[in-house]
């Protein structure tokens, strides 16, 4: 037998926030990629940060890509590219890890 | 209309995906313990090596044209197999995955033109290789068979490849009747000393004579080559038992190092137990010295043994000890074991219904216990966390020489940019 109030909280529950269906609108064309470099400082993309890279994305010349360039992946705007290359796809997020100083 | 899509050599595009060095070049993947060559790209096919050739018989070819050989990494296949699979899903209501990199698409009732069937292929193929790296192929057809026929012949066409009625009998008239699916050559040769040689002629074949000469399977063959659909999808069900087995990459000669493998063999098996949410009844084991090319008969001995659990359960260190039990009655010392198989038997859902002689607090810490583990590996990789007995004695494990990162699937395997 159930007894007792029953919470007054009742019928106002919502999901817990999900970060990844914040993040990743196409999942099944996301990948992840992990930075290894200071040469993307002025991006504001560091040493460290995981980006999210979203492959279904349509682009625009000012999105910022993950193209292959030299047999390596790089990143830039597809404004900045001035070659013909295999865009991987648009960069949606970055993840950077705050660290402690 | 059925849609066939296959990936082009799936296992060396997947790769390539994450190594834009590879990109054009000759690549080739291998089969478990590095055994045989089992996908390779163009490039690589042009240099004179095979699917089949054994690895070390071609290995001083792939050396000195640098062919990039990887051992087969199935979980990054399976998960770029997976999203694939998401992808088709968004365009049929109905789709089966015929193995690893092949599924058909089922679209019924759909009354589209010859021409709406190039768009849609076309578009598939596009979005596919756009959005996961995969380049693929379409083939289009009323039937099974004449969409896998249709997709063979799509290479020559732009990748897609779509039935018109009016150009199915030219097709088939330059087509072997060896690679239509079903046949083969044992059945091809039965059909060329009837006279038949091409696929035009099997189409064209009495239906009685069909059903005698192929079996009731090759009745069907010769329907579907007609356009009469009678090759249903078939439906996986939930495994009835499940094996985890694999040959070692040496031989195995003490009880010791094989109580080692069959440890982490029931552990996997269990795990997959679980993931179908599913409880077992039996175990079975099986160690066998397997050597196909032994010289000496006398070297060969195999055994195996079932175990009754004493309850349904699917609970990893019960099952794993039950197996472990069972090992001694069948070694034998002095063979060289090269495999063990782990089998779990009479399978049911998993249900809460206790026992009268467990303890139900006992019996929920386990299934907690199990949920935690399962969590783990899926976070961190299988194999995370395992029973300590699993890695007493190392050296049996599979020969993976050439294992690339798990590109998409593992934290600290993600390509990174340098």
């Amino acid at each position: 037998m159930i007894t007792g109030f029953p919470s007054p909280a009742q019928g106002y529950e919502d999901n817990r926030f999900d970060l990844n269906s914040f993040c990743i609108k196409h999942p099944a064309a996301t990948f992840f990629m992990t930075i290894d470099t200071d040469r993307y400082n002025d991006m504001s993309i560091y040493r460290g940060d995981l980006i999210i890279i979203d492959r279904a994305k349509k682009l625009n010349a000012k999105s910022l890509v993950v193209y292959e360039c030299d047999g390596e992946f790089v990143i830039g705007r597809l404004t900045g590219i001035k070659k013909e290359v295999h865009v991987t796809g648009a960069i949606i997020n970055v993840i950077h890890t705050v660290k402690e100083i | 209309m059925i849609l066939h899509c296959d990936s082009n050599s799936f296992y060396a595009s997947c790769e390539q995906i994450f190594r834009p060095d590879l990109r054009g070049k000759p690549v080739a993947v291998l089969s478990n313990n590095d055994g045989i060559i089992i996908a390779l790209t163009k490039e690589a096919k042009a240099l004179g090596i095979k699917r089949g050739d054994p690895f070390f018989k071609v290995r001083h070819i792939c050396e000195s044209n640098n062919i990039t050989v990887f051992s087969s990494n199935y979980t990054l296949y399976a998960d770029i197999s997976r999203r694939i699979t998401s992808i088709y899903m968004e365009y049929a209501p109905d789709i089966e995955e015929y193995s690893i990199d092949e599924s058909f698409l089922f679209f019924n009732r759909c009354n589209f033109s010859v021409q709406d069937w190039y768009e849609i292929g076309h578009d598939l193929k596009q979005r596919i290789y756009k959005e996961i790296g995969m380049p693929i192929c379409v083939g289009a057809a009323p039937t099974k068979t004449l969409a896998k026929l249709y997709n063979k012949k799509a290479k020559e066409h732009d990748g897609v490849f779509v039935y018109e009625p009016s150009k199915v009998d030219a097709l088939l008239a330059q087509t072997d009747c060896g690679t239509i699916w079903g046949i083969g050559p044992a059945r091809a040769r039965t059909l060329l000393s009837h006279g038949i040689k091409n696929a035009l002629q099997l189409k064209d074949m009495p239906l009685f004579d069909a059903k005698k000469l192929l079996t009731i399977q090759g009745f069907a063959t010769v329907q579907e080559l007609n356009g009469i659909s009678c090759i249903d999808k078939v439906i996986r069900e939930k495994k009835d038992v499940i094996t985890s087995s694999r040959q070692f990459s040496k031989k195995v000669y003490d009880m010791k190092t094989l109580e080692c493998a069959l440890v982490q063999y029931a552990e996997l098996a269990v795990e997959r137990l679980r993931s179908q949410k599913s409880e077992c009844g039996a175990v079975s084991i099986y160690i066998s010295t397997c050597n196909y090319y032994a010289d000496n008969p006398d070297e060969q001995y195999s055994n195996g043994a079932i175990i009754d659990l004493e309850r349904m359960t699917s609970y990893t260190p019960d099952i794993v000890m039950a197996a472990k039990a069972a090992l001694p009655h069948i070694f034998r010392a002095g063979y060289g074991y090269k495999t063990i198989m782990v089998t779990l038997m009479k399978l049911l859902p998993e249900t809460f219904q206790g026992d009268l002689f467990i303890n139900p607090y006992e019996d929920l810490r386990h299934r907690n216990f199990m949920n935690t583990l399962d969590g783990i590996s899926k976070k961190y990789g299988r194999g995370t966390l395992t029973l300590a007995k699993g890695y007493e004695q190392r050296g049996w494990e599979m020969k993976r020489e050439f294992l690339s990162p798990c590109w998409t699937t593992r934290y600290g395997d993600f390509p990174k940019i340098h």
